[in-house]
Formats: C-alpha cells, sequence, structure tokens
C-alpha cells in the first residue's frame, strides 16, 4: 500500500490510460480499432527486429562481452558457458531472435545480460513510475504555461507582450535541456555557498528533488506549446468564419474562447501525442544529471553495459506508447473536428 | 434626409502596410432608403469589400477608417461603442460574405451558429432559439431542417451553405443586409437559386440590401440603384435602368461592353478594359481611370473630376461624359 501511494502519479497516469481505453471500446468503431491494433503489432514486430538486428551486431560478437562483464573477475571458461546457455547466447541470431520473439508474446522480455537475477521488466518497472511522477507534474506545467501564453500572444499579436514571449520561447526552445540544468546548478552552488536558501542539485526521494527537474522540463516544452499555440491561433483568429462571428455581433470573448479557440487547439492535440507517449521513456539529460532512477537512466545505462535486453526493452516500450499515443491523438481529433470521422 | 436607412459620406479607409498606405476607400459618400436595394459594382481590388466591412466597422489592422460619417437612422456609426456595435451588428445591419466554405465555423453545428445570434439579438432562451433557427433555415428552403440543424457545415453543398448564411443574417430581423459577392463561390446553376431566394427574403422582410459584386448581370435583376467603384472611389451613381442605358463615365461603358452576350456573331472576341486597376499606394495625379480610358483627355491627367449630376439621379465623376 505504501508503494502504491508513493507512486500515485503513475497509478493516476495508469487510470487515465485505463478510462480511455474503455472509452475508445466503447465509442470508436471496431473496424477502426483492429485497423490499429493490428498496426500496434507490426510496429512492435518492426521495432524488435530492427533493435535485435542493430544490437546483435553491434555490441561485440553475440552480446558476449555484456556477459563477461556479468562474470566478473572470478570468471572461469565453465562459468561462461554456463551463462551463454543460459541467455542462449550459442545459437544463431535468427534462433535468437525466435526466442526473443516468442518470449514477447507471452509478455517476457527475457533476463539482463549485466545482471542475470534481474528481468528486464524488473528495470522497467522499476524505472517508469520514477520517469512517470516526474513528467506527471512536468506535462501538465508545461501545458499550463505554455498554451494561454501563447493563445494570448496571439490575440494580442505584435505588441511588446507579444514580441517579449516571443524571444523567450525562442530562446528556451533553442537552448538545450543539459545547459539550462548545467545553469541552475551555478546558480544553487553560488547561492548554497552563501548559505542561501536553496534547491538541490540533483537526487531523487524527497518531494523537494522534483521541483527543478520539473520546471527545467516544463520551461523547454512550454517554449514550444507557446509557439505552436500563438501560431495555430493566428492562423485561426485570420479565418473568415472568424469575421463572420464578429459580423453576427458576437461579443469579443466569444469569438476568441468559443470560435477561435476551439479551433486552435486541434493541432496542440497532435503534438500532445508524442509528449505523452515519450514521458514513459523518461528525459534523458533531465534524468542522468539529475541522478533520477527513471527509465532514461536505465537506458543511459543499458547502453553502457551493452545490455540488449534492456535497450530491446525501453525501444519496444516507447514505440508501443507512441502507437497508442497516436490512437489517442486520432480518437480525439474525431471528437475535436467533426469533419474527421472515426467514431 | 430623415428617410434615408444608411448614408455613407466622405468615407476613407485606409491600410498602413509596410509597402506604404493603401488608400482603399477614398471619399466614398452614397445612401441607401429604406427596403432599397443598391448594387455596388466595381471590380477586385477596387474597394467594394472593404466599404462593406467599413459600414460595419469590421476594419481589422493594419486597416483603418481614417475619415468620414457612417450614418445608419441617422446615428454615426463611427461614434458607437462596443455595446452599440454589438448591437448593430446582426442585429440592425447583417452580413453575407463570398465563400460560404470558409464563412462557417466547421466544428460547430449549424443549428449552434444561427441560434447564437438569435440568442444574442433576439434575447430568446435555448428552445425558442431553437424553434426560430429551424424555421429561419425551413424559409431559406433548406429541406429537411429539423434534422439538419444537427449537422456541420461539411454536410452542407455550396448552395446549401450559403443558405445557412443568409438565414444566420436575416435571423434577427436585420433593417440592412451587406452581401458581399454572395453567388461569386457558387456553381451558374445555383448562383440563380440563391439570388431568387435573396430577393424574396429581403422583399419578405422589408430588408434594405446592399449587393456588392463584379458581375453587372447579378446587379441587373437585383438592385434598384447602382454605385460603380474604381480605385477606392465612386465613380458614377444611377439607377439601374438609367445605368444600363446611357452609361456616362467611359469606365462603366466600358463594363457594359465586356460584358458576354449571345447576340454577338460567334467567334467575336469577347471586349476586355485594356491596362491594370492604379497601385492604390501611389495613385496618379488627376482621374485614376485616366490611364486605361479610350476618351483620355490632357485635363483628365491633371485634374481630379467630381462626381456630378449629368441626368436624372444619375451622377459621374467624369469631365466628358457620355
Amino acid at each position: 500500500m505504501g508503494a502504491l501511494l508513493s507512486n500515485l502519479p503513475a497509478v493516476i497516469a495508469l487510470l487515465v490510460l485505463l478510462a480511455f481505453m474503455a472509452y475508445v471500446a466503447i465509442r470508436v468503431n471496431p473496424g477502426f480499432l483492429i485497423k490499429r491494433v493490428a498496426g500496434l503489432v507490426f510496429v512492435v514486430m518492426g521495432v524488435s527486429f530492427i533493435t535485435f538486428v542493430l544490437g546483435f551486431w553491434g555490441s561485440g560478437p553475440n552480446g558476449i562481452e555484456a556477459v563477461i562483464g556479468q562474470c566478473g573477475t572470478r570468471c572461469t571458461p565453465n562459468i561462461l558457458k554456463n551463462l551463454e546457455n543460459v541467455y542462449g547466447l550459442r545459437d544463431p541470431w535468427y534462433l535468437q531472435y525466435g526466442h526473443y520473439l516468442e518470449r514477447l508474446v507471452h509478455g517476457d522480455l527475457g533476463l539482463s545480460y549485466s545482471n542475470r537475477n534481474r528481468t528486464v521488466w524488473d528495470i522497467l518497472g522499476q524505472g517508469v513510475p520514477v520517469s512517470l511522477t516526474l513528467q506527471a507534474f512536468a506535462i501538465p506545467l508545461t501545458i499550463i504555461a505554455g498554451v494561454p501564453i501563447g493563445i494570448y500572444s496571439a490575440i494580442r499579436a505584435g505588441s511588446r507582450f507579444d514580441t517579449t514571449t516571443n524571444s523567450v520561447s525562442l530562446l528556451f526552445f533553442a537552448i538545450p535541456s543539459y545547459l539550462l540544468i548545467v545553469y541552475y546548478r551555478f546558480v544553487m552552488v553560488f547561492l548554497a555557498v552563501r548559505n542561501l536558501p536553496h534547491l538541490p542539485v540533483s537526487g531523487w526521494g524527497d518531494p523537494i528533488d522534483i521541483v527543478a527537474p520539473a520546471v527545467i522540463l516544463a520551461a523547454v516544452g512550454a517554449a514550444f506549446f507557446t509557439r505552436l499555440s500563438r501560431t495555430s491561433m493566428l492562423e485561426v483568429l485570420g479565418q473568415e468564419y472568424i469575421r463572420t462571428a464578429r459580423a453576427k455581433g458576437l461579443r469579443e470573448r466569444v469569438v476568441i474562447f468559443k470560435h477561435a479557440l476551439r479551433n486552435a487547439i486541434i493541432p496542440l492535440v497532435t503534438a500532445l501525442g508524442p509528449t505523452l507517449a515519450f514521458a514513459v521513456t523518461g528525459a534523458f539529460f533531465t534524468e542522468l544529471l539529475f541522478n533520477i532512477p527513471g527509465v532514461a537512466n536505465a537506458a543511459v545505462a543499458s547502453i553502457t553495459n551493452k545490455d540488449l535486453p534492456v535497450i530491446q526493452g525501453v525501444v519496444i516500450m516507447t514505440a508501443v506508447a507512441v502507437a497508442l499515443m497516436n490512437l489517442a491523438v486520432d480518437v480525439i481529433y474525431g471528437v475535436l473536428d467533426p469533419r474527421i470521422k472515426v467514431v | 434626409m430623415a428617410d434615408k436607412l444608411l448614408e455613407v459620406q466622405n468615407l476613407r479607409t485606409q491600410f498602413f502596410t509596410r509597402g506604404g498606405v493603401v488608400k482603399a476607400v477614398e471619399d466614398v459618400s452614397f445612401y441607401l432608403d429604406e427596403s432599397e436595394t443598391l448594387g455596388v459594382v466595381g471590380e477586385s481590388g477596387c474597394g467594394k469589400s472593404v466599404t462593406a466591412l467599413s459600414v460595419m466597422r469590421l476594419i481589422d489592422r493594419p486597416g483603418k477608417i481614417v475619415g468620414g460619417r457612417i450614418l445608419f437612422r441617422g446615428e454615426d456609426v463611427l461614434e458607437m461603442d462596443e455595446e452599440e456595435l454589438y448591437e448593430l451588428r446582426g442585429g440592425k445591419i447583417a452580413m453575407i460574405f463570398q465563400d460560404p466554405t470558409t464563412s462557417l465555423n466547421p466544428v460547430f453545428t449549424v443549428g449552434n451558429q444561427i441560434s447564437e445570434a438569435i440568442k444574442v439579438h433576439l434575447k430568446l432562451d435555448d428552445r425558442a432559439a431553437r424553434n426560430r433557427t429551424i424555421e429561419m433555415m425551413e424559409r431559406v428552403r433548406i429541406p429537411d431542417a429539423r434534422r439538419r440543424y444537427t449537422q456541420y457545415p461539411h454536410e452542407f453543398s455550396g448552395g446549401m451553405r450559403q443558405r445557412v448564411m443568409i438565414a444566420m443574417a436575416l435571423s434577427c430581423n436585420p433593417q440592412l443586409l451587406v452581401a458581399d459577392e454572395p453567388t461569386t463561390a457558387l456553381d451558374v446553376t445555383i448562383q440563380a437559386q440563391v439570388l431568387d431566394l435573396m430577393k424574396a427574403l429581403s422583399e419578405e422582410f422589408k430588408t434594405a440590401t446592399m449587393l456588392i459584386t463584379h458581375d453587372l448581370g447579378v446587379v441587373a435583376g437585383m438592385a434598384q440603384r447602382i454605385v460603380v467603384m474604381y480605385a477606392g472611389r465612386v465613380i458614377e451613381e444611377a439607377p439601374t435602368r438609367a445605368l444600363f442605358a446611357t452609361p456616362a463615365h467611359p469606365y462603366t461603358q466600358a463594363l457594359l461592353s465586356a460584358v458576354p452576350r449571345s447576340s454577338v456573331p460567334r467567334g467575336t472576341r469577347l471586349t476586355a478594359i485594356p491596362g491594370q486597376p492604379p497601385n492604390l499606394v501611389n495613385l496618379p495625379a488627376g482621374c485614376s481611370f485616366a490611364p486605361r480610358c479610350p476618351k483620355v483627355q490632357p485635363r483628365c491627367r491633371v485634374e481630379r473630376p467630381e462626381l456630378e449630376t449629368v441626368g436624372p439621379n444619375q451622377r459621374a465623376a467624369c469631365f466628358y461624359p457620355y
């Protein structure tokens, strides 16, 4: 129960996903759904094949390097042979891939090459809730900050507010997130040295730890959403139906919040899909530099260790998330834009 | 004076662009009587649409009305505050635009879009507004109106969409309907239907109509009087019959001779007016039409002719009319 509570944001994200899937099952016609699920299977097959092939020849002969690492200093040819048998590394590549697929169908992602006592699921299961918790703060912050500023900027196009917003969002959009983190560290160290109140520079566990990474992630994301919603709203405001709405004698408030906003939101949903999908993969630089034990950190570690099964697990999980989110975007599109029929 | 529904006096609307000040409407004056249909004719870019939008105070930045008066039943539209404008737009003056496809919001049902104007201006509740909307949709002869109330614009054909726009415009009993090229985007076969409908309804509702078009054939059957515009100015104003019988301004004459006729023998080339309309940023001195005018005299190039009476109720801005 305690574990459940500490992962509350992740649990909420899961519930939202389940609710959405239930809605889709009820509202969307089965033909469309079957097509999309078939597409999903195809994507997973393709992605697993490509990662397997690339990993197989990319990580040294038969992935053996990673296993040697696990074997350690006390390694004898016997132990190594034993390990190779555990992972089936003596089989030709197509058999290995066949076995991999067979396990995948049963929902088994295999064992980690660098630690045979840990399954890939185990590693992902530890990382994903952490990454999701971080994103559960960062993404709402991104939307809450980015979209209203962009919309307001478009309404006041050409004003000082608009030009300032444009410059600031361009700046944040252009600066890589790791640079922001470096600046942030400078500031915090500066404060700490002078015994001024400051936030932690890295770590995970304390609620206060989440503030800085979430805000930095949100700043970069919000810059993107500000620009996108400004462009989208500006385009809508130039449409003739906005003039019609004004000619009808509607108040400016109604023109903007009813007629314009509803249309301007549609492209934002497209951008939100991938943003949500990549939430499960975590934010690479942010997790790494803040030392947050999320999926991205696990993924980086697995790449360093040439731990092929974990890399594959992360990639497949990402692919599934992207495919599911695209499905979600399509369904939401159908609700927002009556010209698109998926229902 | 008191019986004029709309009186536009010396209206000047300009667009402040990077390329310079575009004088889209210069010193335009005209009037409309109650229940009258006035045709405003001219080629693209002559300021017809800008005049119409100015009447509704719908000119957006970088455009601005820089001078003149627009009297609607004696009240100056240019002096109105926001609240009065909200009442004017849609309530007293309604507008129909050229392209019904882009003029309707794609994400709201047709019923929603018609009824929201009704709710604002007639102060009806949801149920009454819905009934009024369906009644209006039937009046513009949209078949099966009750069912189509909940449909979206993309489910309507072009002609049906323009009927929706007409229903929307007339739903609040406006005294003036401004129709900006209402049939230009429609198929020729649909044009006549929509024009007949507009004519019948404006007579029935006793609505005056300002019909803007580049198509002389459209105004011929609809308007009692016609105003011809060129390069942002009114160059001729006459009752329809007189304008077609005895056009005074060389531009009007050229326009009329450019109308294709079935009486000319096959193989005859269509007549066109040579040259281009002038750039509205740098208007030539003198008469704007002088560079294209077949009857141009030296005086035309240095002095601008004013609108002067040239016949019964007929005025033209030309030194050498007829």
